[in-house]
């Protein structure tokens, strides 16, 4: 145990303390008017640019990755909202993913609905699956949710495969890929693009908004200090079971979102190890920041996909590693690491 | 019953007697000690010497910084300055290893093992003594403490308050320390077993010569019981003096309500 | 009538390797409040350990004491390593590392000894046995040896000046720790013992399951139901838990066909979230959470 926790006493009043001194008053935060370069709005308007420029210029099987980089990412800033700013862990993200894929699949593929009326139906249902596994494990103090989601993600590919006459078992379903409207003269891949780009824009406007509402500042609240918050009115509970159920919500979307771009789900596309893989984007990414899931969704489509060419087991010993380094050494991850380093790049260029 | 056990120090024939607290003899020597919780001070500069045998009461309001003493006294909150016992700087060093130098801390809210049965809390408390001690030990805290021979294999989270307070420096008193560190000891205690307890406190002090710091509530009656009382306003120990000096009917304003 | 019992004791050995993985869980839990995601990893690792002395051609009842001590001497390590940089630390970072440890830990088992499955040999003589029988008398040496562990741990926490300590670490570790006991010591034998522990677990289901890396994976599932049941913290809970699902897991995919051996995996599902419904209050202070 290191020295300076002094045991578990005196976390909570530590925690408070820090807290207040992050909320000190300094610089702009303190009312000073001196006009900065806006740094923040800059970047994303060009990283806006960039997106909608790039399948156009890129070739479509980049265009492709970048689609996936989009999809997970969708599904990592939902897992975000559980991971980084409600301070709780789920292992199970792999599932909602596989049930929002799963209804994409079985609505389109198999009922021949519409397909843009599968993304509000998986959302619904994964909000709904959301809540109902999220109250009953985070009502407790414990990290039952991190078990439970776990042992969900278990037991969902064998669930899919026994119910083969509706999901194809473990054979998989083919999915119809949305094809763009002749008006657009789009090619497929540059639709499902900027399909996938609409969608994520929507999301991070939602989560963006969200983390700054009410509810929001009650979820950091409930992060920091649950008895503080709770003191204050804050129903622990009540909220972290409902940022998990919007948690899952993104997870879910994000599963339609990969049934139309990949066009096949089969149950081994969505075992234990992709749940792993999405937390460890979050923690690899940037836990509790936004830039974090992009980032985590660069991870998820490049790096276990590399290291397989060097090995069965070098996926694995590649993630586990860069977990457990970067959750000991750099806690706040790729995102954290950049923004210092981007710090230091301005107080440079401030004092040259 | 031993007067030295093998963990005392030698002592010096021209040892100041108890109660002057300034002579070379001086057990403990805290000097400017800060300390607090992040970013929130709440020791701003402590100075205090105790002699050994010595006891000695530290009043005052609440939030003054008398639990956060004892809690960096005993390294469970980390202070600066210097806290040398016996010439051994204690800052830096962690609870564990604090106890080992001879420094027993009763903390606020009793620090026992309530699943664990009351012997078995005593066995815990000895059990960095020699082996062949620990009987003895045993028995002389059974014989202060007579009530918990009843309950000896009973947990200890189904005793009632006072007992756990006996029970708390009882475990305490098992390490045998050269200082004792108690906060506020008399809660929860009827008064009769409050006077039992420091009975008690007293002679194990003068006997074994345990110099012991006690933060207490009833100032009235750690007054009557100690050597000399330190009061701690704002993180300061501001008034020393021998005790009795507060008595006599008129409260020192202090005592008035916290602001 | 012959069959069903048969079911059911070879129901209990499957539940003996869960019990003994939960025992594990709950041990970890309680000395530092970590849900240790990689426990089943670290048992599959100590099946690997095993099967390397006995193809040296050691004796199996000789391997397993060698295999228990650098269990112990291992998960001490990695406590000391790794785990202990996150102890104390609020849920996202102890869970993040365990569950790196377990892929990492699998991976590496799947470089090291290859992915392939392998049989790992019967402890138990097969002399005694004819026909179905056999796999009875296996079931029962599984149950024995799981039975003889957990007596050895409880004499261990009950009646030692060392098991005295442990238990008071894990009641309360500042008093412990105002009491010069050095609690990360403790900390660092607790996850030493649980890493035996569940080497046992490991090398008893090695038989049954065969070996390769991936082959805890369900295992620690079943394990986590278990250590659920008991709340993380009462260690009889779980090893009763743990038999229980390993009888109700063997029955229900014989018996009831809509479950069938797919299915069986919904069982500790279903145990974990009937739990978290039925369960009032914060868990593991009720009752008999200071037992072992």
């Amino acid at each position: 145990m290191r020295h300076g926790n002094d045991g578990r006493e005196g976390t909570g009043v530590n925690a408070v303390a820090q807290t207040g001194h992050r909320r000190l008053a300094v610089g702009r935060m303190a009312g000073d008017r001196r006009r900065v370069w806006p740094w923040q709005r800059t970047t994303l308007a060009a990283l806006a640019v960039a997106a909608c420029a790039a399948p156009f210029v890129l070739e479509p099987y980049r265009v492709f990755q970048l689609t996936m980089v989009l999809v997970y990412g969708i599904a990592l800033l939902g897992l975000n909202l559980v991971v980084g700013h409600g301070g709780r862990v789920s292992l199970g993200h792999g599932a909602f993913l596989a049930i929002g894929a799963y209804i994409a699949a079985i609505m389109t593929g198999r009922l021949g609905v519409p397909y843009p009326l599968a993304l509000p139906v998986a959302a619904l249902v994964t909000f709904g699956l959301g809540l109902a596994l999220g109250r009953p494990a985070l009502r407790l103090s414990g990290p039952y949710l991190a078990v439970v989601t776990f042992v969900t993600a278990a037991v969902v590919p064998p669930v899919i495969k026994r119910f083969g006459t509706v999901t194809g078992g473990s054979m998989g379903l083919s999915v119809p890929v949305p094809s763009p409207p002749s008006w657009t003269g789009l090619a497929e891949d540059q639709w499902l693009y900027l399909l996938v780009l609409a969608v994520a824009a929507v999301a991070f406007a939602a989560a963006r908004n969200l983390l700054e509402s009410r509810a929001g500042r009650a979820l950091t609240a409930v992060r920091e200090n649950p008895a503080a918050a709770e003191i204050l009115g804050v129903r622990p509970g009540s909220h972290r079971a409902l940022a998990f159920g919007w948690s899952a919500m993104y997870a879910g979307v994000a599963g339609t979102l990969y049934a139309w771009v990949v066009g096949f789900v089969s149950p081994d596309s969505f075992t234990v190890t992709l749940s792993i893989v999405l937390l460890a984007a979050v923690v690899i990414g940037g836990p509790g920041s936004l830039a974090g899931p992009l980032l985590g969704g660069v991870f998820v489509t490049f790096v276990p996909a590399a290291a397989q060419r060097a090995g069965d087991a070098i996926p694995g010993i590649v993630s586990g590693l860069l977990i457990i380094v970067v959750v000991c050494f750099a806690p706040t991850g790729l995102a954290g690491l950049l923004r210092m380093a981007a710090g230091g790049v301005a107080r440079r260029l401030g004092r040259g | 019953m031993t007067v030295n056990g093998p963990g005392d120090h030698p002592r010096s024939l021209f040892e100041a007697p108890p109660g002057t607290g300034n002579g070379p003899a001086a057990l403990l020597r805290v000097h400017g000690l800060r300390a607090g919780y992040g970013p929130a001070r709440v020791l701003h500069g402590v100075d205090l010497e105790l002699a050994a045998g010595e006891m000695v009461a530290v009043l005052g309001p609440n939030g003054a910084g008398k639990t956060t003493m004892l809690r960096a006294l005993s390294g469970l909150v980390r202070g600066r300055g210097s806290v040398l016992l016996d010439g051994t700087e204690l800052l830096g060093r962690a609870p564990e290893e604090i106890v080992r130098l001879g420094v027993a801390h009763v903390p606020e809210g009793r620090g026992l093992f309530a699943p664990l049965t009351v012997e078995e809390n005593l066995r815990i408390g000895a059990h960095l003594r020699p082996a062949a001690e620990r009987a003895e030990d045993m028995r002389r805290v059974l014989a202060w403490f007579p009530v918990l021979r009843a309950h000896l294999s009973q947990p200890a989270g189904s005793l009632s308050g006072g007992e756990q307070q006996m029970l708390a420096v009882g475990r305490a008193l098992m390490t045998r320390p050269r200082l004792l560190l108690l906060d506020e000891p008399s809660r929860g205690l009827a008064p009769v077993a409050t006077r039992r307890m420091f009975d008690v406190l007293r002679a194990v002090g003068s006997h074994d010569r345990v110099a012991m710091l006690l933060v207490e509530q009833d100032a009235r009656l750690a007054l009557e019981f100690t050597s000399r009382a330190l009061v701690m306003e704002s993180g300061r120990l501001t008034v020393g003096g021998p005790a009795g000096w507060p008595q006599a009917g008129r409260r020192p304003s202090l005592f008035r309500p916290g602001r | 009538m012959a069959g069903l019992l048969l079911q059911i004791v070879q129901g209990l050995s499957l539940g003996a390797v869960y019990a003994g993985l939960a025992l594990a869980l709950v041990l970890v839990h309680r000395f530092n409040g970590i849900v240790n995601f990689a426990q089943g990893e670290l048992a599959m690792l100590s099946a690997y350990v095993a099967w390397q002395l006995l193809d040296a051609g050691l004796p199996f009842w000789a391997a397993l004491p060698v295999t228990l001590a650098v269990s112990l001497v291992g998960g001490m390590l990695v406590e000391r390593s790794i785990i202990r940089r996150v102890e104390g630390d609020r849920e996202l970072a102890p869970v993040a590392v365990t569950v790196g440890l377990m892929v990492f830990v699998n991976a590496a088992a799947g470089l090291v000894w290859s992915f392939a499955v392998r049989s790992f040999p019967n402890p138990f003589p097969a002399a005694l046995s004819f026909g179905s029988a056999q796999s009875g008398f296996s079931a029962l040496g599984v149950l024995g040896v799981v039975a003889v562990m957990m007596l050895l741990l409880h004499a261990f926490f009950r009646h030692t000046g060392a098991g005295l300590i442990m238990r008071a670490v894990a009641a309360d570790p500042v008093a412990a720790r105002l009491s010069g006991v050095r609690v990360g010591r403790v900390l660092g034998l607790g996850w030493g013992l649980a890493a035996a522990v569940g080497a046992i677990a490991g090398i008893l289901v090695a038989p049954l399951l065969f070996l390769e890396p991936n082959m805890m994976g369900g295992v620690l599932v079943y394990a986590f139901a278990a250590a659920v049941v008991g709340g993380f913290r009462d260690p009889v809970a779980a090893v009763v838990a743990g038999l229980g699902l390993g009888v109700a897991e063997t029955l229900a995919g014989t018996y009831v066909a809509f479950v069938g051996a797919d299915l069986k995996v919904i069982v500790p599902l279903l145990v974990i979230v009937a739990v978290l419904v039925l369960r009032r209050g914060p868990a593991g202070t009720a009752g008999t959470a200071g037992q072992w």
